[in-house]
Order: structure tokens, then sequence, then C-alpha cells
């Protein structure tokens, strides 16, 4: 089952996430900043990461950041999930590392479909 | 060894944009070629590395983008798709659809130069990763595990009919060369791509027959397995998947 890593600080988006993905035979881990996203990341594995840009502790970018730099996760597939929508954002984000950038609010399919887009590219170590 | 990105579009304007983009990439990487038609297409995809992306316009050009999107991912399994359109042609469903179809994404037509040039080095990024993982794996599988080739050791090894694989001592250069046909099973090696992989920094002479002196040799050491290296004649080399 592939394992998803979630971070995003906005409840109702987090929920939506997860309900789509647990509903789509991937297994979900949720977290409301980056902080918490990152230590569960050193310890356990995840496939995939979704992550929101606005967060407390450490942002989305910052966390991307450390998933490129860390020999162990470099090459996860990492999805920017986040309100900021402007084309400048956007180019940030891929530029950092991302593998696809959605704003919100998204169409659920497109979503879905983005994901398992990701799953087929998971690079097996 | 420079990497092709293909693009089927009747939109001139949305061509130029990812022509101009060539100024943007570092290392002259980049070499965009435009295709009338579909066939003209697939006839033209080379049989080697060099393949990064194919860029399609969703159009009537393609009668089935479903049937258009698994001739690609079937005549070259490495190459990244995306689907276009203009944001007027086509639906949320649509695009979700391209997607599950295996399309790698979906890109506006008229999009921002900017973000254009972001994720084609973003396609380009993901391209290394795979191949700077492909380089460092080793131990690999052929798909039907009856053949296993070991970098560290050296060793080829085959399932025999007890379920013990047999090791069989090989050269640098063999397990190089084997290395690339079951890490790419199913697709064809051009003669050129591989002499350039495997004999890059030797002094050994580089002459087109050596690789078919090595090839000849590890048909013999795969034993029974040595009929899956296919020969495609003036072309390269294939490596069946299975054992047929």
């Amino acid at each position: 089952m592939t394992k998803v890593l979630i971070a995003d600080d906005d409840s109702t988006f987090r929920n939506l996430v997860k309900e789509i993905l647990s509903q789509n035979g991937f297994e979900v881990f949720c977290f409301e900043d980056g902080l918490n996203a990152w230590d569960f990341l050193q310890k356990e594995k995840a496939d995939i990461a979704i992550l929101d840009i606005n967060m407390p502790g450490i942002n989305g970018i910052e966390l991307l950041i450390k998933i490129r730099e860390n020999e162990n996760l470099s090459l996860m597939p990492v999805m920017m999930l986040t309100v900021r929508s402007m084309v400048e954002d956007q180019i940030s984000g891929y530029k950092y590392g991302a593998d696809d950038y959605l704003p919100k609010p998204f169409d659920n399919d497109i979503f879905l479909a983005k994901v398992k887009v990701l799953e087929r590219g998971i690079i097996q170590k | 060894m420079g990497k092709e990105v293909f693009v089927l579009s009747k939109s001139q304007e949305f061509c130029l944009s990812l022509k101009k983009l060539q100024n943007f990439i570092v290392g002259d990487f980049l070499f965009f070629s435009n295709f009338e038609n579909f066939v003209s297409f697939i006839n033209s995809i080379p049989l080697d590395e060099s393949k990064l992306l194919f860029i399609f316009e969703i159009s009537p050009l393609i009668c089935s983008y479903e049937k258009a999107i698994e001739l690609i991912k079937k005549t070259s399994g490495s190459m990244s798709i995306v689907a276009c359109a203009a944001k007027a042609s086509v639906n949320n469903s649509m695009i979700a659809e391209f997607l599950n179809c295996g399309a790698d994404d979906y890109w506006e037509i008229g999009m921002d130069e900017r973000l254009l040039l972001a994720k084609l080095q973003a396609f380009i990024r993901r391209a290394e990763r795979v191949e700077m993982l492909r380089s460092l794996k080793q131990v690999i599988f052929s798909e039907d595990k009856k053949i296993c080739l070991d970098r560290r050791e050296i060793t080829l090894k085959i399932l025999d009919k007890t379920g013990n694989y047999t090791p069989i001592q090989l050269t640098k250069k063999e397990a190089d060369l084997l290395f690339l046909l079951i890490s790419n099973e199913n697709k064809v090696l051009n003669r050129n791509y591989l002499l350039e992989c495997v004999w890059k920094d030797s002094s050994e002479d580089r002459n087109p027959q050596i690789l078919d002196k090595y090839i000849q040799i590890i048909r013999k050491k795969l034993n029974s397995h040595g009929k899956r290296i296919k020969t495609l004649y003036g072309i390269g080399y294939k490596m069946e998947a299975k054992d047929i």
C-alpha cells in the first residue's frame, strides 16, 4: 500500500485529502505542521509527500528543501498543494524541487489522478 | 548525450514558446522537433536513451488519446508524456482522464513561459534522479527473476530448476553491458549508445564489432536465456523480459 504524507495546517483540506486518498487505497499520514511531518519522515518511510506552503514551524518550501537535501528522501515524489496560486509561487515550488504543484481549491478527480501519476513515478531504492 | 523533447502540436505559438526555452536550459540539453502528425512522430522516436519528453496537443490530429498514450508508452517506456490543450477545449474530467490514461502531466497552451520552463526543468531533474539511481543500483533482476546481475561481485546468477541461483563470473565490461540490457528489458538499445556507455572510458579498441563479440560471450554465459537477447540488424540489441 502506497504511503502518503500530508502536511497541511488547514483541517478542512487535510481531512478532504485524507478522505480522497484513503478511499482510493492509499495509506495516509496527516500532520498539521512541517516540523512534525519532518520528524515523521526521518523516522518512518513515506512514498509520496503532499505539502501545503503556509504552515507553522517549518513551511512547505523549507520542508521540500530538507527532503531534497536528505540522502534517503531526495527521490521521493512531492506535490505542493496550496492556496498560493500565483505563477511566481508555482515557479518557486518547482525550483526547489516539487514534482507537481496544485493550487487550492482543486478538482478532486484531478488531484487523485495527479497523486496516481506520482505513484507511478516512485523510484524503488 | 542530449535529451530530446518531442512536440506534436498544431499551435505554432506554443511550439515557438517551447523552442525559446532551449536558451534557458544549461548545457545545450534539449532539442525540439515538431511533427505534423502522430504517425510521423512515432516513426521518429530514436532507438536510444536520448528521449526525455513527449508533449502532444489533444486535437483532431489524434483521434484517440488513450491509444496514442498507450502507443507512446509501448514504443518508449522511459519517455514522459505531457498532454496539452487550450484552456477552453478541455474540462477537468478530461484532464483527469489524460492523467489516468498514462500522461504524466497536463499543460495548458498559453501558460506563462516562466512556468513552462519551471515544469520542463522539473521533468529534467526527475529524469536525472532516475538515471542516477539506476547507475547506483548494484543488484538487478530480470522481470521474471530468472536472471540476476550482481555488480559488486561482477557475477551473473541464473535461477536453476531447484530454485537456486548458479553464479557465473563476468568481466567488468560484460557486466556493464548486461546491466544495460537487463535494466532496459524489452527496449531496443542502439549500437552507438551501448558502445558509448560501455566503452566510453576504455582504451580498448572501440571497433563496433567488439559489441557483437561481447554479446556473443554474454549469450553463451546466459545459457538457455541467451536467446532472450535479440539482434536488430544494423540497429542494436534488445533483451526480452520473459523467457519465451
